[in-house]
C-alpha cells in the first residue's frame, strides 16, 4: 500500500470527495478495507464519536450479501414488503420496562477541550462543540453552544466529563419526557376535567 | 462546525454592504436637516394607512390559519409516500414517511430513519409503536408519531392561537410545486416562529424550517419525494396485520412531586401537562419534574439537589438549556425556547408559600 492510497483514504476519513475509480480499486484491497477501518476509528475517537462495542465489521457480510443478492435489474423490493413476517416487527417476547425509555443512546457528544499549548490568546473556539442526545425513537438533538458564558464545561478532566454527563442527561431525559407524556396529553383530551394535581403556580 | 457559511448569510452581509452606506447618507442628511413631519400630514395620513394594513393583516391571517388547518388535515387524511430529510444544527437525516387512511377510515403512518441504525415508527390509529434495531420495541397511546414535524402541525391552529398568530405570506416553489407560504409567529416575542410551505393542490407540508427571533433558521424539515394517491397503498395495508410490541410502562410518572414550587412568570399560552418526581436518565439523579406546552412549544423543569460542583450551564438552540442554583436548589430548565425565555422563567421559580 502507498502512501499515495494512504492518502485517498484519510480525506475518505475526513469525508472528502474522492475519485470513483480511486475508491473503487480501494474497496478491492482487503488491506486498504482494513486500514480505512482503523483510520475511521481513530478519527471517531478523534471526534469522541465513537460507541464503543459497534465497532464490528461489517463489510464482509455487506460483500456476502451483496454477491447473494439478484439481478439488481430485478424491480427492487419495497423494503417492507416481507413486512407481515419479517421479525424486525415481532414484538419482543420478554420487555424490559426498565431498558425501553430509559435506553438511549447519547451519540457525537464533540468534546470540545483546548490543549495546554493552545489555551493562550485565541480561547474562542473555531468550532462550537456539539451535544447530541438521541433517544433511542425519538429525533437526534444536536445543540450548539451559544457563546458560553461560564464554560465549566471546558474544564478538563474528570470534572468536564461529570458536567457534560450531567448536560446530556438533562437533553435526554428532556426528550424521553417529552414522548412520555404525549400519552398523557392523548388521555387528558378524553378526559377533560383530568388535572395533573401538584401544580407550580 | 459551523464552517460553511449559507448562502443568505452570504445575501444578508451583501445586503448589508449596499445598504450600509446608503442609510449613513440618509442619516447625514437627517442631522444636518432635522424635519419634524407637519402635524397636518401625519393627522390625515396616518389613519388611512393603519386602517388598510390592519384589513390586510386580517385577511392575511385569516388566510394564514386556513392553509395550517388545510396542512393539518393533509396529514391525516391523504394517502402518501414522501422522503425528507431533518437538518437541525450541522446534522442532516433522511427519513421515509408513508400515510394512508383505509375505507373504513383506519389511518396508518410509517416513518423511518434512512440512515445509521434502523429506526422505524408506526402508528395505527392512536397506537404508536417504535422500534430501533439497537433496543426493545415499544408501544404508546398517542395519535401523533414522534419525529422531525413538531407534533402542533398535527392539530388544528386553534390549539396554539392563544400563544401564536399565523400569517399567509405568499406564493413559492418548493420540490417544483406552487405552494403556500405561511408562518407562524408567536404573540409575545418570547419563543421560536416556524415558516411552513403548504402544498397549493393537495394541501401536504411541503418545507418547514424553526426561526429563532433574530431570523436565524434552527432546524429544517424539508420534503424530497411526494406521491400522492387516491387509496392506502397496499404495502401499507399489510402492515395493519402486524403484532405490536406492548404498551410503555410510564414508571418514571408514579411519583408525585416533592418540593412545593411557584412559578411567578410563565408566558401565555403554556399550561401544565405532567409532572413527576423522578430520577434522571444518565446520572440517575433524583429531580422533581414539570413539564409545559403552548401546543408548539415545550419546556421541561427540574428542580434537583445542588451538587458539590454544579455547573451554571446556558446554552441556546433547537432546544435551550438554563441551569443555575437557587437557594439549595438546581434550577434547570430545558426546551424548544430562546434562552432568554426560559432563563427568565427559572429565575422566577420561588418555593410555594403554604
Amino acid at each position: 500500500m502507498t502512501d499515495k492510497h494512504n492518502e485517498h483514504l484519510s480525506a475518505l476519513v475526513d469525508g472528502e470527495d474522492i475519485d470513483a475509480s480511486v475508491l473503487d480499486s480501494m474497496l478491492e484491497d482487503d488491506a486498504q478495507k482494513q486500514q480505512f477501518q482503523r483510520y475511521q476509528l481513530a478519527s471517531s475517537i478523534i471526534r469522541n464519536e465513537a460507541q464503543p462495542g459497534f465497532a464490528v465489521d461489517i463489510s464482509a457480510a455487506v460483500a456476502a450479501q451483496v454477491a447473494a443478492e439478484p439481478s439488481l435489474q430485478m424491480p427492487a423490493k419495497r423494503w417492507w414488503q416481507k413486512a407481515a413476517n419479517d421479525s424486525w416487527w415481532r414484538p419482543a417476547a420478554s420487555f424490559a420496562v426498565a431498558a425501553s425509555v430509559a435506553l438511549v443512546t447519547v451519540i457525537g457528544v464533540q468534546n470540545y477541550q483546548l490543549s495546554p499549548e493552545q489555551s493562550g490568546a485565541d480561547q474562542v473556539p473555531a468550532e462550537n462543540p456539539l451535544f447530541e442526545a438521541r433517544p433511542l425513537g425519538g429525533v437526534g438533538n444536536p445543540v450548539s453552544f451559544n457563546a458560553v458564558q461560564e464554560a465549566p464545561m471546558l474544564q478538563q478532566g474528570a470534572q468536564g466529563s461529570d458536567q457534560r454527563r450531567l448536560i446530556q442527561s438533562f437533553f435526554v431525559d428532556h426528550q424521553q419526557q417529552l414522548q412520555l407524556s404525549q400519552q398523557e396529553q392523548e388521555a387528558a383530551e378524553q378526559s377533560s376535567d383530568n388535572q395533573p394535581e401538584s401544580q407550580p403556580e | 462546525m459551523n464552517l460553511g457559511v449559507s448562502w443568505w448569510q452570504i445575501a444578508t452581509m451583501m445586503l448589508l454592504l449596499i445598504v450600509a452606506p446608503a442609510k449613513a447618507q440618509q442619516d447625514a442628511a437627517a442631522t444636518s436637516q432635522p424635519q419634524a413631519p407637519t402635524p397636518s400630514q401625519q393627522a390625515t395620513e396616518q389613519p388611512t394607512t393603519s386602517q388598510s394594513t390592519n384589513s390586510q393583516q386580517d385577511s392575511r391571517q385569516i388566510e394564514g390559519a386556513q392553509w395550517f388547518d388545510r396542512m393539518q388535515q393533509a396529514l391525516r387524511a391523504l394517502n402518501f409516500d414522501a422522503h425528507f430529510v431533518h437538518a437541525r444544527g450541522d446534522r442532516i437525516e433522511p427519513y421515509r414517511w408513508v400515510h394512508g387512511v383505509s375505507d373504513n377510515g383506519t389511518e396508518i403512518e410509517l416513518l423511518a430513519g434512512m440512515n445509521g441504525p434502523e429506526y422505524r415508527a408506526l402508528r395505527h390509529n392512536n397506537h404508536v409503536s417504535y422500534y430501533h434495531s439497537l433496543a426493545t420495541p415499544y408501544s404508546m397511546r398517542t395519535s401523533v408519531l414522534s419525529g422531525p414535524v413538531p407534533a402542533g402541525f398535527f392539530q388544528p391552529f386553534q390549539n396554539i392561537s392563544n400563544a401564536y398568530h399565523v400569517v399567509s405570506v405568499g406564493g413559492g416553489r418548493v420540490m417544483d410545486r406552487p405552494a403556500q407560504h405561511i408562518r407562524v409567529v408567536s404573540r409575545d416575542r418570547q419563543r421560536y416562529g416556524y415558516s411552513i410551505w403548504v402544498d397549493r393542490s393537495t394541501g401536504m407540508l411541503l418545507r418547514t424550517a424553526t426561526v429563532s427571533l433574530e431570523g436565524d433558521v434552527l432546524e429544517q424539515v424539508q420534503l424530497t419525494s411526494l406521491f400522492v394517491n387516491d387509496e392506502m397503498s397496499e404495502n401499507l395495508r399489510e402492515l395493519k396485520s402486524i403484532a405490536r410490541p406492548p404498551l410503555i410502562d410510564d414508571h418514571s410518572n408514579r411519583e408525585p412531586v416533592r418540593g412545593a414550587w411557584a412559578l411567578n412568570w410563565l408566558p401565555q399560552g403554556f399550561e401544565l401537562v405532567r409532572s413527576n418526581s423522578h430520577r434522571m436518565a444518565v446520572t440517575g439523579q433524583q429531580a422533581d419534574y414539570f413539564l409545559y406546552s403552548d401546543g408548539l412549544a415545550k419546556f421541561s423543569l427540574y428542580i434537583s439537589a445542588r451538587g458539590q460542583d454544579t455547573p451554571s450551564v446556558q446554552i441556546e438552540g433547537a432546544d435551550s438549556l438554563y441551569s443555575a442554583q437557587l437557594n439549595d436548589y438546581q434550577v434547570t430548565i430545558v426546551g424548544s425556547l430562546p434562552l432568554a425565555t426560559i432563563e427568565r422563567i427559572a429565575q422566577s421559580l420561588r418555593p410555594a408559600t403554604p
